[in-house]
Parts: structure tokens; C-alpha cells; sequence
């Protein structure tokens, strides 16, 4: 038997059919926990539209849209970066300690925004000069991070004052920043943030048709062989790729900090570097495919909440529905893109 | 006995008729050579009989039986095995699990089976390859063994062989025909697809050549002469391209000093301004080695290379691409172009960096673009299409530009006319022998002996890693030369 790429290529209808697919799955999934399918459409539907849900849902959609639009990027050039949950929290606590001592947002989202670059660098030097795999090296980096997250937070970062009658002494989290982005009344959206995760999506698609960044992304993700031959540098491509990829995050990170959490907890890395992957994979880089597939996330991330809290299901029953996405949304791909003879 | 008749087959690619109510058929014991000039449609009619691509129009008997719909599983149940023009191997396995790929062997246990079976099949037919050979090691002339072993060991009746030669030395291809005859023997039918006409004179019966599409005639090869075919497919005779006048100027301009590393051995040669230094040997010899550590895709060990005077050893191809050097790969579908990108980008590859800031002038490629594809005659002219659909000879003669364009001080070219019609060939030569006119000094890497007497004013030889001799014109003799590459 041999597999061969089709030319075929209606990749948003498929994956659009078999995300749905999914679903049903899911659902039936849950059946087995005792709850009604149907139940788990209209929590899933609420969250498009009631007004609390759908402001819910661009909550999730904005960290989502600015990690998978580096992400899409990253993965045009077939460099997997898989490590944006680390370039997010190490934004997050650039962000922590930038507003600390500035008070200025600004400047906590510009290191924020560094401070996700510098993180995503390692990889691509590793895998241009010792041939390292991205995929084993973001990764590890993630960990690593993740780590000395956990331990800054429990540890020199904790919180020891007193706000009014509480002490904070005895959770582990940091104390609250001293200053904020603004939200819009009532919700907890940040219009600044909603505005740079919106252009993002814009950039990276800018990036990919219009720079010369974007040309070399192509050639290297189409025949790395032919980009080197013609003068391409692998390493200065993927760097670059790689450091608008970890900024982007790391700008998730800040804004999810700022905007909404005010604070450090141990939960603030809560997946939406892996959740990315998968919408920067159903977005690819046009900037309308990521905005829904990473609506269409966030509205599962709301719904899901919303049974899990309804129903008591344990914590990892959404991420039944992430894998099986993944899963189905890449059998799909398989399936319409190669044919076996 | 008809093992195949295709009546009226039409193929078209959005506004390109690849294939034009064409006529074909094949007797068994047969070979049948099918000629014609690059994009005339030959793999297109072809890989329509092995089941790849359906036609838009035409009908295809089989065994005097119409076949319908065919896919690749239906055509090859049918007995129809196909070689293709370009390598379809996967590079990482062996030999043998290539094999396996390819006869759906379930994998437990069969590799041994496999194996011998590639040792007995290989030795039948005269092709010494190692079962356990890593595919990515083996060079071009070896990587075409692989694939005919593929159809060879599934008894197809028709075979079918897309320029099976163009990477063979002369050895091989001596011992491909003898193989080919035998075939013919045991009552099989062969399409030979090949633009060296010496070929056809020597194992063809029929000849049918095709010209955009349509077909000019089928003939009996006794009928024919070479001027006549050529000019059916071309519609006149070809004059032949010769070396220029030896240049005056002799500046040094490649410098390789005893350079070793993997394959090498102590290599050393010098290229001067203007000057065409051919490089002959069977491949497989260090050829490719040599030349990859040139260009900058391959670390030196030991020795050096120097560019005008300059040490360049080791250096990234990007430094070497702005000091001037120019690289014609050997596999220019792997190596040379990035198939997904349009003809345009493909052209822009390399001088897209001049151009512009940090912004891609789109437009400026494609007005740039367009002027080559006009100079250097590239069809069809649409520059916005994917380059991975261009025939052969058109995917060289984009190679061909981008690397021109560029005014280089040094061109290295590998195998530059491989599959290339007889009209591109001569193109491809006038392009060489214009370029060594301008000064530029021109290493030329070639498994085609009269090419390199015709064209280098001095020819060196490689064996086994190791230049045997340097000669000049007045010692140019295809025999000692022979001699020399298998010493
Ligand atoms: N998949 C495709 N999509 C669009 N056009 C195609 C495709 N395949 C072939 N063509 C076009 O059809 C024409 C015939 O191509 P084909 O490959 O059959 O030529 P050929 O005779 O085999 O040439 P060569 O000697 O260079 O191999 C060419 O103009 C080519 O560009
Ligand atoms: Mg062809």
C-alpha cells in the first residue's frame, strides 16, 4: 500500500464535519457519566448565546487567538513548537514582576512580550545546530518553566500581607499587582487585549503573504533542503518565527494576568498553550480560520465549565473534548488528504 | 497479442492540454519508445494507463478488454507497473522495507524473504544492490535501481519506464537493455519513455512522438532515421553545442585543496575564469560529496577550498550564494525547487533578498519572474502556478534561470541536462557555454561522457573518492577514460 497527497484540499468543511463528529463522541462519553447529551449541547450553545457565556467565551478566545497565531506560523514552517504553555506563564511573570516595580501595564506587556521571545529561542538554535527536535525541546523548556512557576509562587514570590481581615499566608499565590488593564463593564474582557489578540491574527497572516520572513517560512515548510541551498539561514527563520510565536504568548500570559487574575495562583497555567495547538492547526494562518476556530474553543472551554460544575464531573472531563478533536480533526485530515493505494 | 490500446485520450489541466485525443497502443514482446519534447504530455498518457490520473475524454483496452475507471490498485492487478521519472522511495528505510512498501508484504518475518528476493531479481537483471542499503545513502543511478526493482519483482506484463536511463552510467544502461530484450522475449510490452535517441536505435521496435499534446506519427524504428524523428518533435534539426574557444584570461576562481572527508580523498582541482572543467566518473564515486562541500551543504574535514584567493571552507551557502557562487543540484525536484511555491517564488528563491526591505516585493517578482520565464523560455507562462506541476525539462530550465540570473563567478552544475529533451539539452549547453563566455568559470558534474568531451576544455576523472587524471581535449578518449572511472 502507498499513501499519496491528494491535491484535494477543502480543509475547512472537513474539519469543520469532523469536529462535530467529535462532539457526538464526547457527548456519548459523558452519557456514560450520567449525563444527557442534550444537556451538554445546550450548556455548549449557552455559551454562544447568552450575553454571560458568549463574554466568557472571548475571555478564553483571547489568550487562544494570540498563542495560536504564533503557533500557525511556527507550523507553516513544520517547526512544532508544542512549549507555548511555558512562553505564556514565563510572559505572565515577566508581567508580574515588570508591573511590580514600573506600576506601568505597558512596559509589564513589552516584557512580557520579551521575555516569551528570549524563552522560545533555545529550540530553534538547538535544532539548527545540533539537530535537537523541537518538539523534545519545547517541551522540556515547558516543564522546566512550569516548575520554577510553581516553586516562585509557593516560595519567595508568596504572598505574606494581610488584605483587611484575611491573611494570605496560608494558600500559596502572590500578592495582588499593584496596577491593571481596564475591562469592560460587567465582563471580564480587556479591550486592549481583545484588540491585540484580533491583531495578531491579522499580523501573522500579514507576515506570511507580504514579509520576506514569511517567503522564507514557506520555503523552509515546503523543502527545507531547496530554502538552504538558495541562501536561506534554517536557523535565522526559525528564531524569528519562534521569538513571534513566544512574544505572542507571553503576551497571553501578561494579559490574562492584568486583566483578569490580578494575581499569581498555582492554576494560572490552565492549557491553553496545548488547547492553541490544536485551534492553530484547524486555523491555519488566515486570520478568519483562527478567529473561529478559536471562538468555537472557547466556547467549549465555557460550556465545559459550566457541566462541570452542573454536573460535578471531574476536572479533566474538557479535555475529553480537546483530545477527541485533535484526534478526529486529524484522522479527518488524513483521510482527505492522502489516499491509499 | 495488443496488450494495451488507448483510443483518444484527452487530458487537461485548467487551461493546459496535456494529453490532445491521442492514440496508443502496445503489442506484447515489444518495446515501444514514446518520444517528445518536455511537456508534451508523455508521463501525463502514461501515468493515465497506470491508473494515477483520469483522463477527460478516450477510452483504454486492456488485453482487448475495456478496463473503465481505472485507479493504481486496478492497474497494477491488471499487470501494469510503472517506473517513475522522479524517485518516489522513502529515504530513511532500506531498501528492502522500500520493497515492502511497495508489494504490500505484511512486514512480519517477510524482510528476509524480501531480501533475497532483491538479491536474486537485482542479479537477473545485472543491478548489484545491497537489500540493507539505507535509500538516502545510495545515489541517484542507485535510487532508479530501487525503483525498477519494484516493478521488477511484481512480473508486471507492461511496464512501463519514464526515462529509466538518464541516471544510469553507461554499464548500467548496457545491462538495463539486456534486461529490457529479455523481457521483450518472454512476450512482456514495454513503453520506453527517453529523449536520447541513440536508444530507440538500439532497443525499439515502434517509436510514437508526441508534440503538445498530440500525436506526430508511430513509426517502425527500422523506418526512421535520428533527423527525422527530430524533427517531428521539434520541427527542425538541432545544431550541436560545442566548447567555446579556451579562454584568455586565466585567473584562478575554484580552488579545492586536498580535501577529505567521507567519500574524498585528498581531491584537488582548480577552476579558472571562463573555463569548463568537466568532472566524469560512475556516480556514486564522490561527485556528489565533492560538490555539496562546494556549495556549503556538507562540513570539510580536512583541506581546502578557496574562492578567488579567498578561504570560503565550511562557509554557509547564503556567504557563498553572495560571493558569487551559482548551484545547479543534481535532484532538482528534492534539491532545487519548493514544489508548493509558484513558478514565481520558486524564480524569486534567491534574489527575492535584493528586492525590497523587510516587505516582499510581490510585485517586482513577479514582473522579474516573468522576464526569465520569457529569457529562459519556461512553459506554460503562468508565473502564479505551483512549480511542482511543471514538466522535467521545465522545472531545469527554472533551475536554470535562478541560478543564471545572477551573474556568478562560479557555477557548479550536477547533471544539468538529465531528462532534459533534446531541445532543452541543447538549451541547457548554449546556457553553459553563454555563461564560461561571460567570464565565469563553470564546474561541470555530468555521468554523460560526450557531453563532457564535447564541452569542458579540460575533464577531470573520479573513482573511488579520488581524482585518477586531469586531461586535456587532445587525450579525450572514451575508452581510457572508461578505464580511468573504474579504476
Ligand atoms: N498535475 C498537473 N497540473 C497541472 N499541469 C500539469 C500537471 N501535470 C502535468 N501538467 C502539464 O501538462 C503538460 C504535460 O506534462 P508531462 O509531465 O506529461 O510532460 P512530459 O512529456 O512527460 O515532459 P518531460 O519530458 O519534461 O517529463 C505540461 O505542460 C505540464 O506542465
Ligand atoms: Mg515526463
Amino acid at each position: 500500500m502507498r499513501l499519496e497527497r491528494s491535491k484535494r484540499r477543502n480543509g475547512v468543511l472537513t474539519r469543520l464535519i469532523f469536529s462535530f463528529l467529535a462532539v457526538l463522541v464526547a457527548s456519548m462519553i459523558y452519557m456514560l457519566q450520567g449525563v444527557d447529551p442534550l444537556d451538554v449541547f445546550s450548556a455548549l450553545i449557552s455559551a454562544f448565546t447568552t450575553k454571560v457565556g458568549f463574554s466568557e467565551l472571548l475571555v478564553r478566545m483571547i489568550p487562544l487567538l494570540l498563542i495560536s497565531s504564533g503557533l500557525a506560523l511556527c507550523f507553516r514552517m513544520k517547526f512544532w513548537n508544542i512549549g507555548a504553555e511555558g512562553q505564556y506563564i514565563v510572559g505572565a511573570m515577566a508581567a508580574f514582576l515588570a508591573v511590580e516595580s514600573t506600576r506601568q501595564p505597558i512596559v509589564a506587556l513589552l516584557s512580557a512580550f520579551a521575555a516569551g521571545a528570549v524563552l522560545a529561542v533555545p529550540p530553534a538554535l538547538m535544532k539548527s545546530r545540533l539537530g535537537v527536535n523541537e518538539v523534545l525541546s519545547t517541551l522540556m523548556i515547558y516543564y522546566v518553566v512550569y516548575w520554577v512557576f510553581q516553586y516562585l509562587i509557593h516560595g519567595p514570590w508568596k504572598a505574606r500581607e494581610k488584605v483587611g481581615e484575611v491573611s494570605y499566608g496560608g494558600f500559596a499565590h502572590t500578592s495582588i499587582i499593584p496596577a491593571e488593564l481596564g475591562t469592560v463593564p460587567g465582563t471580564r474582557i480587556s479591550p486592549v487585549m481583545l484588540f491585540l489578540a484580533l491583531s495578531s491574527a491579522v499580523l501573522i497572516y500579514f507576515v506570511m503573504e507580504r514579509t520576506k520572513l514569511g517567503f522564507e517560512i514557506k520555503a523552509f515548510g515546503g523543502n527545507p533542503k531547496a530554502a538552504e541551498i538558495s541562501g536561506m539561514s534554517y536557523f535565522r527563520t526559525a528564531a524569528l518565527t519562534m521569538m513571534i510565536s513566544g512574544g505572542l504568548a507571553g503576551l497571553a500570559g501578561a494579559g490574562d494576568l492584568l486583566a483578569i487574575q490580578h494575581r499569581l495562583i498555582p492554576e494560572f497555567p490552565c492549557g491553553y498553550g496545548f488547547t492553541g495547538i490544536i485551534t492553530a492547526w484547524l486555523g491555519g494562518t488566515s486570520p478568519l480560520g483562527l478567529i473561529a476556530a478559536n471562538m468555537f474553543f472557547g466556547g467549549l472551554l465555557v460550556g465545559g465549565e459550566e457541566m462541570m460544575i452542573v454536573y460535578s464531573l471531574p476536572f479533566g472531563a474538557i479535555n475529553v473534548f480537546n483530545g477527541l478533536i485533535l484526534m478526529f480533526v486529524a484522522a479527518g485530515e488524513f483521510l482527505t488528504r492522502y489516499r491509499a493505494r | 497479442m495488443e496488450l494495451v490500446r488507448m483510443e483518444g485520450i484527452v487530458k487537461r489541466f485548467g487551461s493546459i492540454t496535456a494529453d490532445d485525443h491521442v492514440d496508443f497502443d502496445l503489442m506484447s514482446g515489444e518495446i515501444h519508445a514514446l518520444l517528445g519534447e518536455n511537456g508534451a504530455g508523455k508521463t501525463t498518457l502514461m501515468r493515465i494507463l497506470a491508473g494515477e490520473i483520469s483522463p477527460d475524454e478516450g477510452k483504454i483496452l486492456i488485453r482487448g478488454r475495456e478496463v473503465g475507471m481505472l485507479n493504481p490498485k486496478k492497474a497494477m492487478d491488471l499487470g501494469v507497473g510503472i517506473v517513475h521519472q522522479h524517485f518516489m522511495l522513502v529515504e530513511g528505510f532500506t531498501v528492502a522495507e522500500n520493497l515492502i512498501l511497495a508489494l504490500e508484504e505484511s512486514l512480519v518475518g517477510s524482510l528476509r524473504e524480501v531480501s533475497s528476493r532483491i538479491v536474486e531479481v537485482s542479479r537477473a537483471y545485472g543491478m548489484n544492490l545491497n537489500p540493507n542499503a539505507v535509500v538516502a545513502d545510495l545515489s541517484m543511478g542507485e535510487r532508479q535501481k530501487v525503483e525498477l526493482l519494484k516493478v521488477l519483482c511484481r512480473d508486471s506484463e507492461i511496464l512501463i519506464l519514464d526515462e529509466p536511463t538518464t541516471v544510469l552510467t553507461p554499464d548500467e544502461r548496457r545491462n538495463l537493455f539486456s534486461t529490457l530484450l529479455r523481457m521483450k522475449e518472454r512476450g512482456k510490452g514495454v513503453v520506453l519513455i527517453t529523449h536520447r535517441l541513440e536508444e530507440i536505435f538500439q532497443v525499439a521496435d515502434r517509436v510514437t512522438v508526441l508534440r503538445r499534446g498530440r500525436v506526430v506519427d508511430t513509426r517502425f524504428v527500422d523506418e526512421v532515421s535520428p533527423s527525422e524523428l527530430a524533427v517531428m518533435m521539434i520541427g527542425r534539426d538541432l545544431p550541436r553545442v560545442v566548447r567555446p574557444d579556451p579562454p584568455s584570461s586565466n585567473g584562478v576562481v575554484l580552488k579545492v585543496e586536498n580535501l577529505s572527508s567521507g567519500r574524498l580523498r585528498n581531491v584537488s582541482l582548480e577552476v579558472r575564469r571562463g573555463e569548463i572543467l568537466g568532472l566524469a566518473g560512475i556516480s556514486g564515486n564522490g561527485q556528489k560529496e565533492l560538490v555539496e562541500s562546494i556549495v556549503g551543504l556538507r562540513k570539510v574535514s580536512k583541506g581546502k577550498i578557496y574562492l578567488e584567493g579567498v578561504d570560503v571552507t565550511n562557509m554557509t551557502p547564503r556567504r557563498l550564494y553572495d560571493m558569487g557562487v551559482a548551484y545547479i543540484p543534481e535532484d532538482r525536484v528534492g534539491e532545487g525547487i519548493v514544489p508548493d511555491m509558484s513558478i514565481a517564488e520558486n524564480l524569486a528563491l534567491k534574489f527575492y533578498r535584493r528586492m525590497g526591505s523587510l516587505l516582499l516585493d510581490r510585485r517586482g517578482i513577479v514582473e522579474m519572474a516573468s522576464r526569465l520565464m520569457e529569457s529562459f523560455d519556461i512553459k506554460p507562462k503562468s508565473p502564479l502556478l505551483p512549480a511542482g506541476n511543471l514538466s522535467g525539462g521545465n522545472v531545469q530550465r527554472m533551475v536554470c534561470a535562478r541560478e543564471l540570473s545572477t551573474e556568478p563567478k562560479l557555477l557548479i552544475a550536477h547533471n544539468p541536462t538529465r531528462g532534459l529533451d533534446i531541445a532543452a539539452t541543447s538549451q541547457v549547453r548554449e546556457m553553459i557555454v553563454e555563461q564560461s563566455k561571460k567570464g565565469t568559470a563553470i564546474f561541470f558534474v555530468s555521468e554523460d561522457l560526450d557531453e563532457l568531451m564535447n564541452l569542458s576544455h579540460r575533464l577531470a576523472v573520479m573513482s573511488s573518492g579520488e581524482i585518477v587524471g586531469v586531461l586535456n581535449p587532445r587525450e579525450y578518449d572514451p575508452e581510457r577514460i572508461g578505464k580511468m572511472m573504474a579504476s
